[in-house]
């Protein structure tokens, strides 16, 4: 069952304050723990893995012409 | 120095450590004498003395044949003539240094390789010093993240794990070796050269001529089957040009033993990220004679030679003993730099020469896969080899070599390089991952499973041609699966079922309540004449069974329970201890029926003899 808008917003807002209080030293063992943390929560594998690449997709900067 | 040539083998690489005995002079060492074996000269050199006397060279055809030339005295060059003797099996080592291997090495005996240990009768020499173990702990800098629980019971005849250093292991099997007359080990022996002649096939008259280099100069050798098991640079593996393929890792261990007499028990501990090794790991092991074991990572920018200095590691050591709080007074032994690999040989087997152990593959230290997945190769090949050479089965039976044991092999990569990838990230994203997993799992139950050091364990050859699938209508709910290694059940005190495998020299048959069956136990007899030894399963106690050989007392019904088996139902077990079918009960002449076609199928020979001859 996806999330509400509102839940949605929630939760975009929540992140954001606690990468700011993770800060620039730790902000990525957060998130790198926290995706393992959401991923066990999902139960479900490709659903999971599918994020990753979701995620992963137009990184950066964009390519040039 | 001798006049062994020994520089040809050399790499420039040499100082890592990948498991093979290094050529080296003897050291003087805390708690171990290196014994120094005498080179004595062979049959083979006094033939061709008495030929040149003659003015002659000797001709190759007059060489005496060994049925086997295992290369290299290692543990599975030796467990390998040891498996072989048991079969009957006469074979030469040819070992190309003057004493064991130095320092501990490959220090973790697994319950399986104890149980090979048992099969060659050599069990009992290990238990006087091994130091036995079941758990150990995982910390992150101070906090403890895992707790390792390997699984044991009453059951159980061996530890999950017993700690030995490899030159006490090569001790012990060397022991037994000089009082088996099948054995000929041969000290100071190195083979350099190689050719194949005639057909590589089994029923074939072909051969393998190995030229041995000595103190006293080279000499031709004749065998009829030659095994490799010599070490990670193989000396064989280069002369059949042969190379490894795989993945290696980046990360640099320093290894060292030194001798302290800390109560400390047995148990491994790994820490992760301590401030003795900022970023890196540490691992630490108990061994016999008060000797301990310590495993660092070294940093990615660390100087060799640096950190390879005395100095340097006592420094780095009494760092760690006093950060853990040990005070006890210690004393540094043996050093080692070393680095892991996924790699193997793509085939086991080249026509007559078979590869065994770090000759046939690399794996990371680990989970302790090294030394012990090389007993399971020399395991493996032993009875096969035995079998072919007494006319039992064919050539196909040899390749099945390759399938069951580079399937182990790829088992084996499977969990140490996740192991690897762990211990030692190779980039900030394995890093990261593995930090995210060391700080949740302060917290979080399922997540201390990323942190499991996934120890060696059996494998089961599941997919092997020779093994008899288990009928899904069987619906086994427990028991060894067929190709698993027969387990073991406590039947009365200090009695397990394993038991019935000792000093047996092929195919065994258990046979469960066969007297309460409607044929009782008369309608089994044939097998025997197929070469099959047949254990009976009863419930009787020690004492009814005490006349009866071929009588398995099992006076509780505990292996009935543990391997769900009813009046009727059968296991057929190999020479190697794996089981290669499980039948339930049917009508006698049918189950005998079953059985044969089972053991058909495990000596390769199912398809050559289930072909109509004419119809």
């Amino acid at each position: 069952m996806p999330l509400t808008t509102e839940q949605s917003e929630a939760f975009y807002d929540r992140l954001a304050e606690a990468i700011d209080r993770a800060g620039p030293q730790d902000e990525s063992l957060f998130l790198a723990k926290l995706a393992l943390l959401l991923a066990h929560a999902l139960g479900n594998a490709r659903t999971a893995e599918a994020a990753i690449e979701q995620a992963l997709a137009q990184l950066g900067p964009a390519p040039p012409r | 120095m001798a006049a062994i040539a020994r520089g040809g083998l050399r790499r420039p690489d040499r100082q890592y450590d990948h498991g093979m005995h290094e050529p080296r002079t003897r050291t003087d060492s805390l708690y171990f004498d290196y014994p120094l074996f005498p080179f004595r000269r062979p049959p083979e050199m006094e033939l061709a003395r008495a030929a040149a006397a003659g003015g002659t060279a000797p001709a190759e055809a007059a060489l005496p044949v060994h049925p086997v030339a295992i290369v290299g005295g290692g543990p599975s060059g030796l467990v390998l003539a040891l498996e072989l003797a048991r079969f009957g099996v006469r074979s030469v080592v040819l070992e190309a240094d003057e004493t064991v291997a130095e320092g501990s090495r490959a220090a973790c005996v697994s319950r399986r390789s104890m149980e090979i240990f048992r099969g060659v009768g050599a069990d009992g020499a290990f238990l006087r010093e091994a130091l036995p173990w079941t758990h150990g702990t995982s910390y992150w800098r101070d906090q403890p993240v895992f707790r390792l629980q390997m699984p044991h019971s009453p059951d159980e005849r061996f530890h999950p794990m017993a700690n030995l250093q490899q030159n006490m292991i090569e001790e012990v099997l060397v022991e037994r070796i000089a009082h088996c007359p099948l054995i000929e080990l041969r000290w100071q022996s190195r083979v350099v050269g190689m050719a194949q002649r005639g057909a590589a096939r089994a029923d074939s008259d072909g051969w393998v001529l190995l030229t041995v280099d000595t103190p006293e100069g080279e000499y031709p050798l004749r065998a009829r089957w030659v095994v490799a098991a010599d070490g990670a640079r193989s000396g064989v593996r280069q002369l059949l040009a042969l190379r490894l393929s795989g993945e290696s890792f980046e990360g640099r261990y320093l290894i060292a033993d030194f001798r302290m007499a800390s109560p400390h028990p047995t148990e491994r501990r790994a820490w992760f990220d301590p401030p003795t090794n900022p970023g890196h790991t540490v691992l630490m092991h108990k061994m016999a004679r008060d000797m301990w074991r310590i495993d660092y990572q070294l940093a990615e920018d660390a100087d060799e030679a640096v950190e390879l200095s005395e100095t340097r590691v006592r420094e780095r050591i009494a760092q760690h003993l006093a950060w853990i709080g040990e005070d006890t007074p210690w004393t540094l032994d043996w050093t080692r730099l070393y680095k892991a690999h996924c790699l193997c040989l793509d085939d086991y087997r080249h026509g007559r020469v078979f590869f065994i152990g770090d000759a046939a593959h690399l794996v990371p230290i680990f989970g302790v896969r090294g030394m012990n997945s090389s007993l399971a190769d020399a395991n493996n090949l032993g009875w096969k080899l035995a079998a072919v050479l007494d006319g039992e089965a064919g050539d196909a039976l040899l390749d099945s070599y390759t399938p069951e044991r580079r399937a182990a092999t790829f088992d084996v990569f499977a969990n140490a390089r996740r192991s690897t990838l762990f211990m030692t990230p190779p980039t900030r994203g394995w890093r990261l991952m593995r930090d995210a997993a060391l700080q949740l799992s302060l917290s979080h139950d399922w997540a201390r499973n990323f942190v499991n050091p996934r120890q060696s364990a059996p494998y089961d050859y599941l997919d092997s041609p020779l093994t008899t699938p288990d009928d899904p209508h069987d619906d086994w709910r427990c028991g060894p699966r067929a190709g698993a290694p027969l387990a073991s059940v406590q039947l009365s005190p200090g009695r397990f079922l394993t038991d019935c495998l000792d000093h047996v020299t092929g195919f065994t048959l258990i046979v469960f309540g066969a007297d309460a069956t409607r044929n009782g136990r008369a309608a089994w007899q044939p097998l025997v004449r197929d070469g099959i030894a047949l254990r009976f399963v009863e419930r009787v106690s020690r004492d009814a069974a005490a006349g009866s050989p071929d009588t398995v007392a099992d006076p509780q019904g505990c292996a009935q329970a543990a391997y769900d088996a009813r009046d009727g139902d059968c296991v057929l077990v190999r020479p190697d201890g794996h089981v290669c079918a499980r039948l339930r009960a049917s009508p006698v002449d049918r189950q005998l029926e079953r059985v044969r076609a089972a053991m058909r199928r495990a000596l390769a020979a199912a398809d050559s003899e289930e072909q109509p001859g004419c119809r």
